[in-house]
């Protein structure tokens, strides 16, 4: 590890200001994925800004009926919120998916959101990585890639982005309000997080000094229902090999409304819009789920031990909207 | 002996002082003026070491020196004839075997300091084109050096008259011990004598092993392991850190503490080995085996050549008139393998036992028909009458016990909601081994009792057991008796390996008692004794005190020793294997039954119960006892279904060398457990009959719930871990 400067900001202003006086900075929160990072050497901040005493860690509710829920959240308290459980349930199940609860009693929202890939070539610190020293190759092409994505990819990194909360972050359509010096912006999500392209180093829409400060959930869809399904290969404690948020309503029978988004597969918190047109408007049945399924994966690039990953998450989406559906129809 | 005390539940003595944080690991431990070292790695698997730049490093505040492979005081090698981890001591040259091969060491004041200086440390290499790190590779290309092959009867010829034949190979990962407590020690010299805080499954070996690599007398080192957290095999002999611990000591002249990260306990102390292994049963119409051909590899280090006996376990467990097998090696650069938890028969029983299943298929017959038919009368390979063998009792009461006659035989024909459930049995074993101990047991004039072993308690209940043994022949409260273990200048006991230690030494604690005992008797009759005049043989202790057998005042061990000034009389106690071993063959024997759930849509495959079924002789204390079957069947379920050390074949670095990319089992893998211990004492073994537990559990689960997978989805995985894509389309 490398000796840093430690300052802690007490308010926005001071976060953003602390953070834009040295290039290379970094903001602490739960410092999950920070500390170890910084302990293997893989992140290397001059100096890291600890963001744990602003205060931005409430959920509140918005005249619309969404919520905006504070950048450092626990990721156990938004599990557990109320309204969340009972609005955003996927959202709820992602993060009760995710990591252990000691983790998850640590992590934050906005940690979260920009955590960073959980590729062993990425973290090594030594392998050929352009997410870590761009320009250097991507050891993971040709090397073990069974976690690796297969949606999103590019031939310079193929790193999955690893978060289960930004998969239901993605289907209710968040977006992250990010404050800097400049003023307040909010981010679609699906615009947040970049594919890797020909620059895996860069990750996020947030300029350098931007702080994040909440994440805005815009109003349930009436009628609607969620769910979030994760595979792996234990049954905890574990990312995902493949995920699964889908939300729909029903009206008159038909879907509308449909979401679907995909974790564990897909270099980014994956939106499946084709699936989605594919099940609007339409009634539900079992060859409409693969029909849709199958859409999602189209285009999947697999490496040789990741080629599963296509079925299984075929598989997921399935059961997801199976299990929506009946969720739907318990509501009335 | 009444039995009060044996075979109860007990508390563990050393419970409370786990549970309130207490009890001081090796690394816990802090001396005045300590300094902390850090290792860097080989970032290449085979090549030569050119040159270390620790210009950064030094210029680090804080660092005291830097020890490498180039600039290092020669160490000893120890002698063939005792065991070490590493046979080549750290720094011994500048060649590179094996990715993670620790290069340079970094003292510092810190252990912040320490490994941000070897993070700084820039190595040059030149690495070599010849690499052997592809298994297959040079399995296909013959590179097998034979070590071991025996044989009974023609096994080929009758393999070609069977009625039915199974020929199959199966293959398990490289396996990580993944103890929670990491190899490290605290090292320092009190002049020439060298003292280290240790984590090790055998502070005797560990103390000659330094003594040999430091060239002192072996009474100038102690080595010292109060607590253990965890071993499974990974701490029986010397590795580099307690080694680096002493030699940095050496140099900067402080005590200094030195650990291995997670990241390096994938490469630098031990794993069990990658194997393959070649199946070829026979049997007749009626099930009967008659011609059994096992023949393995492993891999190993180009260091040392380290054997995973897997055969060893099919040449006796069941009856078969032809049988043959062999082992070999096979060199790689991949760090030097050693025991895991039931090493040999563990993978061994993986291949034996899904073949036999296999088998069944083949025949048409129960699985559990099928052992039941071919259960060892005695010990075919050594040619001896087992001890006891309850073998059939084992599986039919598991079988029993888990409802196996509801078993639908038709593959994938259970099922309840999206799942199909498999329900799947295998053996399990371990050969039942004794070694040698020195036991002395104190009475004092305070009234307690200690006892004294230079053995060691991995966690597995040594504590208890000592002390349960003391209290059954004394009647002192548990409290009163003091255990002396983990420290090599005791007397000398036996090593935590091989499931040893009970059987080893409940006999000498046994004798040792008894003799304290008497000893007491000699002072309490004697002249101005409490029981002046009286005959030896009318007294007997009772709770702790002396009393006549016909009843009258008692006397405690303090009122008797003070008659003669005494502080304490000592009983010893020695034991070790006799005669018995050449008369008859000792294993432990059980079954186990798993039932696993499989959901194809949500590729999710566990294992949802266990029922195991064990005879491991005598049991001391139900609660340990019962606690070594548990942990051993979640790593039964660790080794089926999640653990691989990956490698990455271009460069041979562990890809997968943390605890979040090499799974273990978590408690929500945990199955359902119904485990019984049969409790029948060993007729031969010693005093007691105790035999030891700790890898008799683990052996055959594996295979258990790979012929579970079988049952579920028709799918034979004979390469470990089972997972889900194997499964799936
Ligand atoms: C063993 C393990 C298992 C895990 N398993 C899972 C899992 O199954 N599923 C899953 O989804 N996740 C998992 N995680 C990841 C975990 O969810 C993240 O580490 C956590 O959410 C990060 O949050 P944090 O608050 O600790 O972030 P930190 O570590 O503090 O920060 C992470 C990053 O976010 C930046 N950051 C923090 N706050 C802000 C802000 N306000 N604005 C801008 N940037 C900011 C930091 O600079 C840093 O780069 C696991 C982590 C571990 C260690």
């Amino acid at each position: 590890m490398k000796p840093f400067h430690y300052e802690r900001a007490s308010t926005v202003e001071e976060a953003c200001s602390m953070s834009t006086e040295s290039e290379e900075s970094c903001f602490l929160a739960g410092g999950t994925t920070l500390i170890d990072l910084l302990k293997l050497n893989v992140m290397r901040p001059a100096k890291v800004v600890d963001v744990r005493n602003v205060d931005m860690d409430t959920v509140d509710l918005l005249e619309d009926g969404g919520i905006l829920i504070g950048a450092n959240v626990r990721n156990s308290d938004l599990a557990w919120h109320q309204k969340v459980r009972r609005d955003y349930q996927a959202l709820s199940e992602a993060l009760l998916s995710g990591a252990s609860p000691q983790l998850r009693n640590m992590a934050t929202v906005a940690g979260n959101v920009m955590q960073r890939a959980r590729c062993p070539y990425f973290r090594d610190n030594y392998s050929p990585c352009n997410k870590r020293s761009p320009g250097s190759g991507c050891a993971a092409l040709g090397g073990y890639a069974r976690s690796h994505a297969v949606l999103g990819t590019s031939e310079h990194c193929i790193a999955t982005h690893p978060s289960d909360m930004c998969v239901a972050l993605a289907a209710f359509e968040a977006k992250v309000r990010v404050e800097g010096l400049a003023g307040t912006r909010d981010i679609p999500f699906s615009d947040f997080h970049l594919l890797p392209g020909d620059r895996p180093d860069r990750e996020h829409a947030i300029d350098p000094g931007e702080l994040i400060t909440g994440v805005v959930l815009p109003p349930n869809v009436e009628g609607a229902s969620s769910v979030y399904l994760k595979s792996r290969d234990r049954a905890s404690y574990e990312f995902a090999l493949a995920s699964a948020a889908v939300s729909f309503a029903l009206v008159e029978g038909r879907i509308a409304a449909a979401r679907i988004a995909l974790g564990g597969v897909a270099t980014k918190p994956w939106r499946a819009f084709e699936a989605e047109n594919c099940l609007e408007g339409n009634e539900p049945s079992s060859e409409l789920y693969e029909e849709a399924a199958a859409l999602a994966m189209e285009g999947a690039i697999t490496q040789p031990d990741n080629a599963y990953k296509v079925p299984l998450a075929r598989g997921l989406i399935v059961r997801a909207l199976a299990i929506a559906r009946e969720r739907v129809e318990a509501q009335v | 002996m009444d039995t009060n005390i044996i075979g109860r539940p007990l508390n563990r003595k050393d419970g409370h002082l786990k549970v309130t944080g207490a009890a001081l690991y090796a690394t816990d431990h802090q001396r005045e003026g300590q300094a902390y070292a850090c290792a860097a790695h080989s970032e290449i698997a085979s090549g030569e070491l050119l040159a270390v730049d620790a210009t950064a490093t030094l210029a680090l505040p804080g660092v005291l020196t830097v020890l490498h492979a180039l600039d290092a005081p020669k160490l000893f090698r120890c002698p063939e004839s005792l065991n070490v981890g590493e046979r080549r001591p750290p720094f011994e040259d500048n060649r590179i075997y094996y990715a993670g091969q620790i290069l340079a060491l970094v003292v510092a004041e810190s252990f912040e300091v320490a490994r941000h200086g070897a993070q700084l440390l820039e190595l040059k290499y030149k690495e070599d084109e010849q690499v052997s790190l592809d298994f297959e590779r040079d399995l296909r290309e013959g590179k097998i050096e034979q070590t071991d092959a025996s044989s009974r009867g023609q096994a080929a010829e009758a393999f070609d008259r069977g009625h039915a034949r199974i020929d199959a190979t199966y293959e398990t990962p490289v396996g990580i011990h993944c103890a929670m407590e990491l190899h490290g020690a605290v090292a320092w010299w009190e002049e020439e004598r060298l003292v280290v805080e240790d984590s090790t499954q055998w502070v005797v070996g560990q103390s000659k092993a330094l003594a040999n690599t430091f060239g002192l007398p072996e009474s100038d080192v102690e080595v010292r392991s109060r607590f253990v957290g965890g071993g499974f095999g990974g701490k029986l002999f010397l590795w580099s850190p307690s080694i680096l611990a002493a030699e940095a000591s050496r140099v900067v002249g402080r005590p200094v503490q030195f650990s291995l990260d997670r990241r390096g306990q994938f490469t630098s102390a031990g794993h069990r080995p990658r194997t393959r292994q070649r199946l070829r049963l026979a049997a007749d119409e009626d099930g009967h085996l008659v011609s059994l051909r096992h023949e393995a590899v492993n891999q190993t280090s180009q260091v040392d050549q380290y054997e995973e006996s897997c055969p060893d376990v099919s040449a006796s467990l069941y009856q078969c008139p032809n049988v043959s097998i062999s082992q070999g090696v096979v060199r790689s650069h991949v760090g030097t393998p050693t025991p895991m938890r039931g090493p040999g028969e563990t993978p061994g029983l993986w291949a034996l036992e899904s073949a036999l299943d296999e088998l069944a298929v083949e025949l048409k017959i129960d699985p559990l028909e099928l052992r039941l038919r071919n259960v060892a009368q005695r010990d075919e390979a050594k040619d001896l009458p087992w001890s006891i063998n309850l073998h059939e009792r084992c599986l039919r009461e598991a079988a029993a016990r888990f409802g196996w006659s509801q078993r639908n035989p038709e593959v994938g024909s259970m099922r309840e909601g999206s799942e199909v459930i498999g329900w799947g049995i295998a053996s399990t074993s371990w050969a039942a081994m004794r070694s040698s101990a020195t036991v002395t047991v104190d009475l004092l004039q305070s009234g307690k009792a200690r006892i004294s072993c230079a053995t060691q308690d991995i966690g597995t209940g040594t504590y208890t057991v000592f002390a349960q043994m003391v209290k059954e022949l004394t009647g002192l409260p548990f409290d009163s008796i003091e255990v002396r273990i983990g420290n090599s200048r005791l007397p000398t006991g036996p090593i935590s390996g091989g499931s040893m230690v009970t059987a080893t030494v409940v006999p000498a604690i046994a004798e040792a008692t008894e003799k304290a005992i008497d000893a007491l008797l000699d002072l309490a009759v004697a002249e101005d004794g409490p029981f002046a005049g009286s005959d030896k043989k009318s007294l007997r202790m009772v709770g702790g005190k002396l009393c006549s057998r016909s009843g009258g005042a008692s006397r405690s061990i303090g009122e008797v020793l003070e008659s003669k000034r005494l502080s304490f009389v000592s009983g010893k106690g020695e034991a070790s294997p006799g005669e018995e071993q050449e008369r008859y063959s000792f294993r432990s024997f059980g079954a186990h039954c798993a039932e696993v759930r499989w959901d194809a849509g949500l590729g999710r495959l566990r294992v949802s119960r266990v029922t195991s079924v064990i005879d491991s002789g005598r049991i001391i204390n139900l609660d340990t006892a019962s606690n070594q079957v548990y942990g051993a069947i979640v790593m039964g379920v660790g080794m089926a279904l999640l653990e691989e050390s990956v490698y990455d074949k271009r460069t041979g670095r562990p890809v997968t060398d943390n605890l979040a990319d090499y799974l273990v089992p978590v408690m929500t893998d945990c199955p359902e457990i119904d485990l019984s211990l049969l409790n029948v004492p060993d007729p031969h073994i010693g005093k007691l009959g105790a035999r030891g537990i700790g890898e008799v559990g683990l052996t055959g689960v594996a295979p258990a719930i790979g012929n579970a997978v079988y049952h579920a989805t028709g799918k034979r995985i004979r390469t470990l871990p089972i997972r889900m894509e194997d499964l799936m389309g």
